[in-house]
């Protein structure tokens, strides 16, 4: 095990790009989801208030 | 003929398009995850920590299983971009302007993670972290093109204009991937500095090649997973109006 964490004295070096690599894709994902979220609520409130001045 | 010609350009409509990409987003997120947990594990556990012959390397190379899928990313993605804008200008469908817009980041974050990830094996097999030599300057040139594509876009309102303004800088850039390709997998070496050795994929040792092309499978499967997510964000905003968006709307909120 820590054969694999210290990659023969070049761990910064291979886990800084992997670590890099999972940061953006995870980041990516969480702001793609939180996005498509956004996007659905603000629709239904622009709905909703068009629907309330139908009503009047 | 004429019924499928007609089948098949039901699926190019984004109200089609919404709900059957969300029925395969789960699907890609799998074999992506699958994917990535063996190419991993295969990449870390099951090839050599030194290599020798001509160009000794040693366990910094493992940096390989993640460079060169996301390097291919870069490219490929691009081809995704440019064959969109292109289909988009010619047909003048919605959808391909809006798989361009989706591609775009996606394909930016891999030429960023190529070259971020090239630097820290540069900075190690070569001893230095940048160098601007051929394949280096023109991948950091796709990564402005990138970059160029998602300003130019942003830069003008109306968004059939940005998407044709795009799309031409999109098709433009096209020619920067056979320069990337030529000057990574150079035809003569004495004409390129030989730090990118023309790597064949039969002088491979197999365990090597088959990570990576694992590695590569997962970035796809990845890719497809974030486009398609960003491209229903960008149907939903672009069709707001439309009925079909308000019933889905509607549907949501009463969940």
């Amino acid at each position: 095990m820590s054969d694999l964490i210290s990659q023969g004295g070049y761990a910064f070096f291979v886990w800084s790009s992997y670590g890099m690599a999972l940061i953006l894709l995870i980041l990516e994902l969480v702001q793609l989801r939180r996005q498509h979220r956004a996007i659905l609520a603000r629709l239904g409130r622009l709905m909703r208030m068009g629907a309330g001045r139908g009503n009047q | 003929m004429h019924f499928s010609n007609v089948k098949l350009f039901r699926f190019a409509s984004p109200a089609t398009f919404y709900p059957l990409a969300g029925k395969m987003i789960p699907w890609f997120a799998a074999l992506a995850g699958a994917a990535v947990l063996i190419g991993l594990y295969w990449a870390f556990f099951e090839t050599p920590d030194r290599l020798g012959g001509t160009n000794p390397q040693k366990e910094y190379y493992r940096i390989i299983f993640i460079h060169v899928p996301a390097a291919w990313m870069s490219m490929w993605l691009y081809l995704v971009l440019a064959g969109s804008s292109a289909i988009g200008l010619v047909f003048n469908t919605r959808l391909s302007f809006m798989m361009a817009n989706a591609t775009t980041p996606t394909g930016a974050i891999f030429t960023f993670l190529a070259l971020w990830t090239g630097a820290f094996w540069g900075r190690t097999s070569w001893g230095t972290w940048w160098d601007w030599d051929p394949r280096l300057t023109s991948e950091l040139i796709l990564f402005f093109l990138y970059i160029g594509y998602i300003a130019l876009h942003s830069a003008i309102d109306d968004p059939r204009r940005s998407d044709r303004a795009s799309a031409l800088l999109a098709i433009v850039g096209l020619v920067m991937i056979p320069i990337i390709f030529w000057s990574i997998n150079c035809p003569n070496p004495n004409e390129c500095a030989a730090l990118h050795q023309r790597s064949s994929m039969s002088s491979m040792e197999p365990n090597i090649l088959w990570s990576m092309l694992i590695m590569t499978f997962a970035l796809w499967m990845y890719s497809f997973v974030a486009i398609f997510m960003r491209v229903r964000s960008i149907i939903l905003e672009r069709e707001a109006d439309t009925t079909w968006v308000k019933e889905l709307v509607a549907r949501e909120q009463a969940l």
